[in-house]
């Protein structure tokens, strides 16, 4: 598949709840490795300051299922969730990972980063003596890896880590790399996300990136554009409470201000989404999310955190 | 006798960070502590906010088991609003607390537990590939 049709692929609004992107990139990624004789793509994964829902996400991809994901799309070598090793055999196997792979491998990082009291409030192991903190094997293995993926809100922007009064320092990993970072955000992120970022930088590279560094096939409309109750919003017909079937502008919705495909690709294998399960969009996809949406059921122009200019997003017509 | 101190870090397979340092005397387990070693002050993001984004808020201290926080908080929101919900409300929350108690098993046992039960040669992963 050439690199375009791929793109399109990702794109396609029509596309997201009959799986058609999903089921292709198995197949591609299998063709191209054979027909290019390329290795699959080498990924440490570091956890730092996050609650862990990233990798529960991916957990629920499907087509390719999370199996076929390990097999043959990436070579998993470090990763704190779904690794054998343990102890002093896990941090062994990440050293010689960066050696093997220096330069080759993606680092993928889920969670921000907190700096405060030498970044001790996240250590991914110690010994007598040593400890790694998060701050530092970010910068290190940032430092020696091709590609940079932020996966999750709090990796990519801070997020609900970094939000007030963030006691400890959290930043986002763009903040502490001097380096491209791939933010694929969402809180948490959807799987498809994540999988096709990986597809296409095993295939492709690098992909188009929007102005906050994300990929720009996900993220390229707002929630809003797309939503199934934009008549309501057209007709200035609103709802009342929540549970109504009107446009929830009128609760809260940040759907407006936030880049994200979720009304046509859906989550948990294309069921649903927030706006059609009744409850507003929270925009967590956002640069100030979860501040700039708090509180998450004010209307827009109401809402204390929000700046337009951290939205990433102009609120299209 | 001599006593001998191992840290074992990190513990892998869970959500989120975990270390163990033991004491053992004579092959005896005599003190052992875990850490947890991440801390975001969930506890002070909470603060000053309005407290129905307690619901979505609390949802993001865990992500294998965000519901029962959301959950927990919705109780609270009842609480403190005397809500009467109506009965059906209250099985939808049944059956969405039940689903997510029900994932968070069959991925703790499927993916966490299962390798060490397994007994897969864990360490000679890498060197077999090399
Ligand atoms: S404001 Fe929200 S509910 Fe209304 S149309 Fe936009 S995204 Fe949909």
């Amino acid at each position: 598949m050439k690199r375009d049709q791929f793109q399109k692929l990702c794109r396609d609004t029509l596309k997201g709840n009959d799986f058609s992107f999903s089921q292709a990139v198995l197949p591609e990624v299998k063709k191209y490795l054979k027909k290019e004789n390329k290795e699959k793509l080498p990924v440490i994964w570091l956890e730092t300051n996050d609650s862990g829902d990233n990798n529960i996400a991916f957990m629920n991809t499907t087509y390719p299922y999370l199996d076929r994901v390990f097999e043959d799309i990436i070579d998993l070598w470090y990763s704190n969730t779904f690794m054998a090793a343990q102890g002093i055999n896990a941090l062994d196997i990440l050293e010689k990972t960066a050696e093997k792979y220096a330069h080759e491998y993606t680092l993928v990082v889920e969670g921000a980063v907190p700096l405060k009291y030498n970044g001790l409030f996240n250590v991914l192991g110690y010994s007598k003596d040593y400890i790694i903190a998060a701050k530092n094997a970010v910068r290190w293995f940032g430092k020696h890896a091709k590609y940079v993926v932020a996966i999750g809100t709090c990796a990519s922007f801070g997020g609900p880590t970094a939000a007030r009064p963030n006691i400890t320092g959290s930043v986002s990993v763009s903040e502490i790399l001097d380096r491209a970072v791939i933010n694929v955000s969402g809180c948490p992120v959807n799987p498809e996300w994540f999988v096709g970022t990986l597809a296409h930088l095993l295939m492709y590279g690098m992909p188009e990136l929007d102005n906050l560094g994300r990929p720009a096939l996900f993220y390229g409309f707002t929630v809003h554009r797309h939503c199934q109750r934009r008549s309501y919003f057209d007709n200035n017909n609103f709802a009342q409470e929540i549970g109504d079937s009107e446009c929830m502008f009128s609760l809260g919705c940040s759907g407006p201000r936030t880049g994200a495909d979720c009304p046509y690709r859906m989550w948990i294998n294309h069921v649903s989404w927030p706006v059609k399960v009744n409850t507003p969009c929270i925009g967590c996809t956002n640069k100030d999310f979860p501040d700039g949406s708090s509180p998450f059921f004010t209307p827009l122009p109401k809402k204390s955190g929000s700046k337009k200019e951290d939205s990433g997003k102009e609120q299209d017509s | 006798m001599s006593k001998k101190y191992i840290v074992f870090s990190p513990i892998t397979r869970l959500s989120g960070l975990l270390s163990a340092d033991v004491v053992l005397d004579e092959g005896t387990i005599i003190e052992a502590y875990a850490s947890s070693t991440m801390f975001r002050g969930f506890e002070y993001i909470m603060r000053n906010r309005h407290v129905t984004d307690a619901v979505y808020m609390t949802q993001r201290v865990c992500g294998i088991c965000s519901i029962a926080h959301g959950a927990a908080a919705s109780y609270l929101l009842d609480k403190i609003f005397e809500n009467e919900i109506p009965d059906n409300a209250q099985y939808l929350r049944n059956i969405m607390f039940g689903s997510d108690f029900l994932q968070n098993h069959i991925r703790h046992f499927y993916l966490f537990s299962l390798p060490i039960l397994s007994g897969c040669r864990i360490n000679l992963l890498f060197t077999g590939r090399t």
